[in-house]
Order: C-alpha cells, then structure tokens, then sequence
C-alpha cells in the first residue's frame, strides 16, 4: 500500500555520499565544506551543487579550483563540524579541527590528511539558471590512500569507509554488502 | 601515502544509490531506465544528468514529467536490465520484466510496483551548456511503500532496502549500519 507523503518529505533528499569539499580562502588557509549534493554527469565531469552564498562558492569562482574528498568514521565529526558552521563566520574552521591539508599536485586546492579518496577537480563553469545552479568541474586527477586499493590497485569501496548522509533521519551511514552484479544481474530479461 | 589514479580513476563516479527514472512515451508505454547520476540541487528539486540520446529523456521532453524511485533487492534484476537495454532498441522493455505500473496520481509518469519510494516530478527545465546537460525536475509528491516508514510515520532507508551502485566494482550494494549522528558529531568544535 503506498502512502503519499507531500512534497515536503523530499527534505534534504534520499541519502547519498557525504563529501569533503576542500579549497583555498583568499589568504591560502584552508576551507572545507561538508555536501552531499553531488553527482558525475553523464560527459564524465562532476557537478556540485554548492550554495552560491558559501565561502566554498566564492573560493571555487576565485581559485577556480577545489577538491572532494569521500569521508571515512576517522572524520566524521571533523565532517559533521564543517557542515555546521560557515567559513564567513569561522574564518578558521578548518584550523580549529587540528586537521592538515597539503596542496594538490595538479589543482589550486587542499588534499586533507586522512582522506580515502580525493577527486581533484577544475572548475569548467558555474551553471545558472531560474531554478538551478551547480559547479560544474572537470577531473584532473584521483588520489586514493593505498590502503583502500585491493590487490591489483582497483579502489574497494568498502575499504574506504565511505559514508553517507541519511536526511530522513539525520545520521550518517556506512556502507552494507554486496547483493548483485551491474550488467549481470538483468541478462535474464535479455 | 596517496596514489595518483587519473583522471579517470574513479570509473562512473562513487558509489551512489540506483535510481528508475519511470516515464511514459505517446503511446502510454511504460519506459524505465536505470540511473545513478542524479542528485538534489535546489529546495525540492532533482537533477539528472542523462543523455540526449536516450528515449527516457525524448519521453521527459514530450511528457513534462516522470518519476524517480529507489530500488531495493526485489527490483534488483529488472532494473540492472533496464540498464542494459536501451528503449529505442526494445520498446516494451519494461513489459518483458513483467512489473506492473500505475499512472501517477500527480504527474503524467508510471510509478512502478513494489518501489519502496518514489518522487513524482514534473519537468522543470532543460539545462544545456556546452558542457553539461541536465533535467531538473520539481518535486510534485513523494510517494512510499507503508512498509517504509517507522511507527512515527517516516522515511526509514533501512527499510526501503535502498541499493547503491558502486562502480569501482560494478556491483551492487546494500546500506550498511548507523555511524552516528548529523550535526551532533561535531560539536565539540563548535
């Protein structure tokens, strides 16, 4: 029986990965976010869609540049704190976690130490229309910490420890099992 | 220590949960294709980042609507088949699996049996730049299986036995257990 629920209950959506979203303030230090409304495109880029009223959205339009990064249990509450307070207000949020950075060999942006996996990224355009608005970026590189390949260098997700945001109740939640194969699973109706 | 993977490092993206864009063509047939590019954007909107090419998107142009809906285990063949098979090349796809549809209540789009939740919207617009190709859709209801919802009424993605496409394996994934709580963890930095 199924129970309609309003247009409302969308809320902050179905649950989906919750990122890192790393870049450089005017005077180099360090700004992260904590987004979970991302998604590849279909041409292979990635699109973010970020606040235009963020500290990371001026950075992004400055720098042109930014880096997200899967976030494990080892920083969920470092996470959880940057998806609390605004880098306008807390100039120095990232600084009071005690977290490091270093800066991206290929991007104008911070790789946060700790990090499974980061996706460094060039800004292509910030995408504006009535009703929409996204951070458009192409990939220039993958980094993932060796600990999450397997044995022949292909990442695991679940040794990442990804996480993911969960708004119908407000947790974050790991990742579960393996119960089938893409392009495998459906041969059957073929 | 951090490996550099490429730029295309990270395959079609990190695991994401698998969506049924469910839409109907002139003739009322049912389509359903499989889809894990997709993200909220705006308050009550989703973005779906979908190719030109595909008969889900012709149908969205024509209908002015659709409806996304999560999978769970039961739905995990047919729709990893509808991932598969393209509408252009085999039109009652979706007839060959046998699932059932009923019209929408609220938008001119199938809501398929046994989704554990679905999104019913309405087209909101086309983006197109050179770079990026999106439908948004606006969220007109949200729409769930009773069997979904905890004692109070909400959205329980354990319950809706949501699956996750996870690309650097090709499999398919289940959500795991609670690792805390959003905006709670980080506190202690506030």
């Amino acid at each position: 029986m199924m129970k309609n629920l309003g247009p409302n209950a969308f809320g902050y959506g179905y649950p989906a990965p919750v990122l890192m979203v790393g870049t450089y303030n005017d005077d180099g230090t360090v700004n992260v976010m904590n987004l979970h409304e991302c998604t590849r495109t279909n041409a292979g880029h990635l699109a973010c869609c970020i606040g235009p009223r963020s500290k990371t959205h001026e950075n992004v339009e400055k720098r042109r540049a930014f880096t997200i990064a899967l976030v494990n249990q080892n920083l969920i509450k470092e996470v959880d704190y940057f998806g609390t307070v605004t880098g306008y207000t807390n100039p120095d949020k990232f600084a009071k976690t005690g977290l490091k950075a270093e800066k991206s060999q290929f991007v104008n942006a911070p790789i946060i130490e700790g990090s499974p996996l980061v996706i460094e990224c060039e800004l292509i355009e910030v995408v504006y229309t009535n009703n929409f608005t996204t951070v458009l970026a192409r990939i220039v590189n993958v980094a993932a910490d060796e600990s999450v390949l397997d044995n022949r260098g292909r990442i695991d997700s679940h040794k990442t420890g990804m996480l993911f945001f969960d708004a119908f109740s407000n947790s974050y939640i790991a990742l579960g099992e393996k119960v089938g194969t893409a392009w495998s699973d459906g041969k059957k109706y073929l | 220590m951090m490996k550099d993977l490429g730029p295309s490092g990270a395959n079609y993206g990190h695991p994401m949960p698998v969506l049924m864009v469910g839409t109907y063509d002139e003739n009322g047939t049912v389509d359903v294709m499989n889809l894990h590019w997709c993200t909220m954007s705006e308050d009550g909107h989703l973005t779906l980042c979908l190719g030109e090419i595909k008969k889900t998107h012709e149908n969205i142009k024509k209908m002015g609507a659709f409806t996304v809906a999560l999978v769970n285990p039961s739905l995990m063949k047919e729709a990893d088949y509808f991932g598969i098979m393209s509408g252009y090349k085999v039109p009652d796809k979706f007839a060959r699996t046998g699932l059932n549809a009923v019209k929408s209540a609220h938008v001119n789009a199938p809501i398929i049996e046994g989704s554990p939740l679905v999104y019913e919207c309405e087209l909101s617009e086309i983006v197109k730049t050179g770079h990026f190709h999106a439908v948004i859709g606006k969220i007109i209801n949200v729409v769930a299986d009773e069997s979904v919802l905890d004692e109070n009424g909400r959205l329980d993605a354990k319950k809706t036995g949501m699956l996750l496409f996870d690309s650097f394996s090709n499999n398919y994934v289940t959500l795991g257990e609670k690792a805390g709580e959003a905006w709670k963890e980080g506190r202690k930095y506030v």
